[in-house]
């Protein structure tokens, strides 16, 4: 499985999505259908009982695009990262410490492609109090472990580590991300990306980067 | 017309905070960065006077307990098998150990960790364990726990008060209650059993500043167009005009008032004409409005998305609760005299279609994400800049002061953007801090 962090087609997913059209045109893909799935994904992750069932090969893969997305992020580039995205993904941070069904739980992040275009937009402005001066970033992904499931797409867990400076502080965040990556057109594509710190359900300070 | 506004409502001649709290408008440093006035805060205002507790439907069952903070005192409340609330100092009257260790859960006693004294959930002491070694005539009673002498409940939102002397609930809350009646009604929210709402947490924030920072911001209809320039000129380049709140002037219809007893109010909702038109749009939006509308008609379905969003008010009950309407309030909780916790949580009606709270709750986590941070990071750079720069005493809290209006009922009304509104509250600290409460436990 060769990894194609960027894709060519790059803009087409946004094109189909709207951000490149008129202001306030774009459409959320988020409903029921995609809320199921992704409330089964989570509870998957949750209660897996079997080891890891790829192979080296696989794995390896595996954690090569992990490990490209954390470099995205540490490197701030936003628009590189969401193409690492499925058309219709979900960013979940949970703010529960046991979550359950998304829809009926307040996050502390839960995006699809248009609010986290709103939030990616905000940092562009470059007024954004929040982010004067931008946050710096290391990130270390470690403990990585995939599964592909029966309906073919991978399961990730990984633990990550975020040392994030700022105004003279490193604060750190420290949790697990469970991604769901399908296979297509010769790249992984993350679908759902969530990411449950040990300390979720308390108050969280300035997160206005990207966890 | 010019109204004195900062002259203490009722404190003696000469009280001891007068030189911080100016009535010319002008507050001082150390009312923000001082650890002995944070220390006297914690006992005279939120152990003064009525400070908010929890939401009744937080626990709705008989046992139920929730664990909360009032001032920075780990207070239980509890629900009786009768209903009745009841709020006890999460400290055991034995040798000090809190009582309950758990956040939140169901119990109908209470056993001490350290030597297991046992105590009922209302408080009262049912046993000591190896009881001979205290003899026949131990009084149990006289161990009960440390109760609060005031709990009241005002359809839901549920109120403690340390201060037996402290007036009812009702006179407390004043003109602020038919704000808080406005939003209880608009919402459907009334409450007669606790099982018609569910609550739940929401985003839970903290910051490196002052309490009262946060109070003061929230009915700060000033820094609205500069301090969230970023989020006006994404909203403009992602969603288009009119979303909320991007067109703040000066010459504005919304207005800001003074309720008396510190309590105050942003009111935008002169010119909030549509809460689900004006919101941003969160994920999940078509779809849920798509088939709320095919349940129930599109003229049902446009009242019911009203319901999600903002409200239009910016109502503050103090010191400790901000109220958004639509379901969403906050709890401001000090840590220390440059720390603070603002805990959010929903209101979920039982009584509306499930795609209304859907909303509310992708609604909630809208303005923390892309507005909020904002707020909380520049109060922590006044609080820094507070607490290093002591060659300039003072801050201005002037603006307004030519050109507000009293009311016949003592509701000080002005422009949106003045600080008619905080002033008051500072009028109503320099009131609580002056006096010397009483504050005692049953």
């Amino acid at each position: 499985m060769p990894i194609v962090p960027i894709a060519e087609k790059a803009r087409d997913s946004m094109a189909v999505h709207g951000s490149a059209g008129a202001p306030g045109e774009e459409i959320s893909y988020v409903d029921d259908g995609l809320y199921d799935s992704l409330h089964a994904f989570l509870r998957r992750a949750r209660t897996r009982s079997e080891g890891p069932n790829l192979d080296d090969q696989e794995l390896r893969n595996v954690e090569k695009f992990i490990y490209f997305e954390a470099a995205l992020l540490d490197d701030r580039r936003y628009r590189d990262w969401l193409e690492l995205f499925s058309d219709a993904f979900v960013y979940w941070l949970p703010s529960t410490r046991d979550p359950q069904d998304p829809r009926h739980e307040v996050a502390i992040n839960f995006d699809d492609r248009r609010r986290l275009l709103d939030r990616i937009t905000l940092m562009e402005t470059g007024v954004q109090v929040a982010q004067l001066p931008a946050s710096r970033t290391a990130r270390a992904v470690t403990n990585v472990m995939a599964w592909r499931d029966d309906d073919g797409f991978v399961g990730v867990r990984s633990n990550i580590l975020i040392s994030e400076y700022r105004l003279g502080r490193i604060t750190t965040y420290a949790g697990r991300q469970d991604h769901r990556l399908e296979f297509r057109d010769g790249r992984f594509r993350t679908q759902f990306k969530i990411i449950s710190l040990i300390n979720s359900e308390e108050p969280q300070g300035n997160t206005t980067f990207i966890l | 017309m010019q109204v004195p506004l900062n002259r203490p409502e009722s404190s003696p001649k000469h009280g001891k905070y007068d030189h911080l709290v100016r009535p010319d408008g002008m507050i001082h440093r150390l009312l923000f960065t001082d650890p002995e006035i944070f220390r006297e805060e914690m006992n005279k205002i939120f152990g003064g006077t009525w400070v908010f507790l929890l939401h009744e439907a937080e626990i709705p069952n008989p046992h139920d307990f929730k664990v909360v903070t009032v001032g920075l005192r780990s207070t239980v409340v509890t629900r009786a098998p009768d209903g009745k609330i009841t709020a006890f100092l999460n400290r055991c009257t034995h040798r000090g150990s809190p009582v309950c260790l758990q956040e939140q859960g169901n119990a109908p006693r209470f056993t001490c960790p350290y030597h297991a004294w046992t105590f009922s959930c209302t408080g009262e002491m049912l046993s000591a364990s190896f009881p001979d070694g205290y003899g026949p005539s131990f009084d149990r009673a006289a161990h009960n726990l440390g109760r609060f002498p005031k709990v009241e409940s005002y359809r839901g939102f549920v109120f403690g008060c340390l201060n037996p002397d402290e007036v009812p609930l009702i006179d407390w809350m004043g003109p602020a209650r038919e704000i808080l009646d406005w939003s209880i009604d608009k919402d459907g929210l009334a409450c007669e059993r606790p099982d018609e709402v569910r609550v739940i947490k929401g985003t839970q924030m903290m910051y490196r500043g002052n309490w009262k920072h946060q109070n003061d911001n929230n009915t700060d209809g000033y820094h609205t167009p500069f301090l969230h320039k970023a989020t006006n000129i994404m909203n403009q380049r992602r969603h288009g005009s009119g979303k909320w709140l991007s067109h703040v002037k000066d010459n504005t219809s919304m207005i800001c008032q003074y309720l008396g007893n510190g309590h105050k109010l942003g009111d935008h909702r002169a010119e909030l004409r549509s809460s689900w038109e004006q919101a941003r749009p969160v994920p999940g939006r078509e779809s849920e409005a798509a088939t709320l509308r095919k349940a129930v008609g599109e003229e049902a379905a446009k009242d019911y998305l009203e319901l999600t969003g903002r409200a239009g008010i910016n109502l503050i009950l103090y010191p400790n609760l901000f109220i958004m309407g639509n379901g969403a309030f906050a709890v401001f909780e000090p840590v220390s005299v440059n720390e603070t916790k603002v805990r959010y949580y929903t209101i979920l009606p039982a009584h509306v279609p499930e795609q209304v709270n859907r909303l509310r709750v992708r609604s909630e986590e809208d303005f923390n994400n892309v507005g909020s941070r904002d707020d909380s990071d520049i109060m922590e750079r006044v609080q820094h800049a507070l607490e290093t720069i002591p060659e300039m005493e003072w801050l201005d809290l002037t603006r307004g002061m030519n050109r507000q209006t009293v009311s016949p009922n003592g509701v000080i009304t002005s422009n949106k953007t003045d600080d008619t509104a905080i002033r008051g509250a500072y009028s109503h600290w320099l009131t609580l801090m002056n006096r010397e409460p009483r504050t005692a436990v049953r």
